[in-house]
């Protein structure tokens, strides 16, 4: 029996009590508050910091505990302007503090060893425990290092950064681009469906681009990708073309496709070289990004199928897997939407709803999601997309017909231009949204 | 004579609180739709929480007036109105999500919230 359950029925007997006995409503029975329901977070990104803050808004009777390792937390959003110097470290950076000071949610950080299902307690490793009655889930990805043969997080942390969670990584790639040699050569390995921020590897390779114009004129930028299409290809290309002579023997920058040999099974770090199908390439700078799986806590909690995503009701985002518990961002396969942040912060802010709409006993929320993405192709060339979701009659979570898309290719000169421009504020209110 | 004021002066009174009550374009009677207080927290992605941000792209859009939201709304649906995503989101919501949606932003405060602690 869930706790909310218990909550309701214990409500309805006091009802129906006070009902055969004829008593109006003044015994301090009824006055008397059911405890607190006790809603931990694990996991202090996007998801869940946003579910922190949202739970405490919409449930102001509710207690929000949130964990996580770390007390500060860098956003892969705007890391790829970090990694060419467009900003410093200092934009990416956020912390809790607000969410907890303003919105009473209190913070507990570090090492989570496991969760007591039994006594519905979080096993911190320093012998704490936590009790909750709701757990909420918001692990974000791990990345598979050994879905690319010689490739490992040793390697990552020292030759071949992946920089796929920001922050150290950022800054290792920032360093290594400014270490390229005149007329070198930067690859990027993308990686395979599914995985965080669809368009981040092409966002990059274009910020990278752009870099080479300004720094190293002769260098080139290379992606090696394992699929034949990718979010936003259109509109993406055209700015390639206009920007960095894409498809020309000038190019800037190229892609090669799994169709033309993209696919890269394998690494040397000693040699910095890459085993792509059509051929063996030497880099400069070699950025793998590997496959990826839910968070390392979804596995240990036993919330990933075979895999390793998890499955939740879609329009709840209870585990299918574990009661009592919701996973949202990255890790839970969410039907249409993408594993972006804005995606996560979508989802949370429905679980704050259902939470309510269960303590209230009322009817679920109908559920409505939303996501939106400004990449760069340049420093002043934005492209997006946008969709608004709905659950269909299947449970599935699918794009409100007739709405959404990417930007289209057009001749209006002004358009990608605004683009980059909100994709600046965008960042700004994002981030305010989130942590403050 | 009671009876025939009353639904008028109840159709008044509708008419100021949420200007646009259409016949809803996508949803069939009965249908539940989400609540403007969930759809706007998606909107405080971009236009900050209660629609409170001020930034030089994205409006704030606490205390918008309502007939001025269903028309920017509208203006994005038909392609009328130049923007760089709404068009593409105002397409996914019926015109009763809208009233909605601008009857819930024009009784919130137009003051912009404090963004300090996001950097």
């Amino acid at each position: 029996m869930s706790p909310n359950s218990l909550i309701l029925s214990r409500r309805r007997l006091l009802a129906g009590a006070a009902a055969t006995t004829g008593l109006a409503l003044a015994a301090p029975v009824v006055r008397a508050q059911p405890a607190r329901h006790r809603v931990v977070i694990l996991g202090g990104g996007i998801g869940g910091t946003t579910a922190a803050k949202y739970i405490a808004l919409t449930n102001p009777g509710v207690s929000v505990t949130l964990i996580d390792r770390d007390r500060t937390y860098y956003t892969c959003p705007r890391s790829n302007d970090v990694i060419v110097g467009v900003h410093d470290m200092r934009t990416i950076t956020f912390t809790h503090d607000a969410v907890m000071s303003r919105y009473g949610v209190t913070g507990v950080f570090g090492e989570i060893v496991g969760v007591d299902r039994d006594r519905r307690q979080v096993a911190m490793a320093d012998g704490t425990r936590v009790p909750y009655d709701r757990l909420i889930v918001s692990p974000g990805v791990d990345l598979v290092y050994d879905s690319v043969w010689g490739y490992s997080e040793e390697v990552a942390d020292t030759v071949m950064p992946h920089g796929w969670h920001a922050g150290r990584q950022t800054e290792l790639l920032r360093d290594q681009l400014k270490a390229v040699p005149q007329g070198g050569r930067v690859i990027i390995v993308a990686p395979p469906n599914p995985y965080r921020c669809p368009p981040g590897p092409y966002e990059r390779a274009s910020m990278m681009a752009e870099w080479m114009q300004h720094h190293n004129p002769t260098g080139k930028v290379l992606i090696l990708d394992p699929k034949n299409a990718f979010t936003k290809d259109g509109p993406f290309k055209a700015g390639w073309e206009r920007l960095y002579g894409f498809g020309t023997d000038k190019a800037v920058l190229e892609w090669i496709p799994a169709a033309e040999g993209g696919l890269v099974s394998a690494v040397e770090p000693g040699t910095m070289t890459v085993e792509a199908a059509g051929g063996r390439i030497r880099g400069d700078l070699v950025n793998v990004i590997p496959a990826m799986r839910a968070g390392r806590l979804a596995g240990t909690l036993g919330l990933t199928n075979g895999d390793g995503w998890c499955p939740v009701d879609q329009s709840t985002f209870r585990s299918d897997l574990a009661e009592d518990t919701h996973v949202i961002g990255d890790a839970c396969i969410a039907g249409a939407m993408p594993k972006s942040g804005y995606a996560a912060n979508s989802q949370a802010k429905l679980v704050a709803h259902v939470i309510r709409a269960e303590l209230a006993g009322e009817p679920l929320p109908v559920p409505t999601f939303a996501n939106a993405c400004y990449s760069l192709v340049g420093e002043s060339y934005g492209v997006s997309i946008a969709s608004i979701y709905e659950v269909d009659p299947a449970g599935e979570i699918v794009n409100v017909a007739g709405s959404g898309g990417v930007s289209p290719v057009d001749d209006a000169p002004n358009r990608p231009v605004l683009e980059a421009v909100y994709q600046k504020n965008w960042h700004r209110t994002f981030a305010a949204d989130v942590f403050s | 004579m009671q009876t025939r004021v009353f639904p008028l002066v109840l159709a008044a009174a509708l008419a100021v609180a949420s200007p646009a009550v259409w016949t809803p374009a996508g949803a069939a009677d009965g249908d539940r739709r989400p609540t403007p207080d969930l759809i706007a927290q998606n909107c405080a992605t971009c236009h900050g929480m209660d629609g409170r941000v001020f930034t030089e792209a994205m409006p704030a859009l606490a205390g918008m007036d309502p007939e001025d939201f269903v028309a920017a709304m509208r203006a994005f649906r038909d392609d009328r109105r130049p923007g760089t995503i709404m068009d593409r989101i105002a397409k996914a919501f019926t015109e009763d999500d809208v009233a909605a949606l601008a009857a819930h932003y024009a009784a919130l405060p137009a003051d912009p919230l404090p963004q300090e602690a996001h950097r």
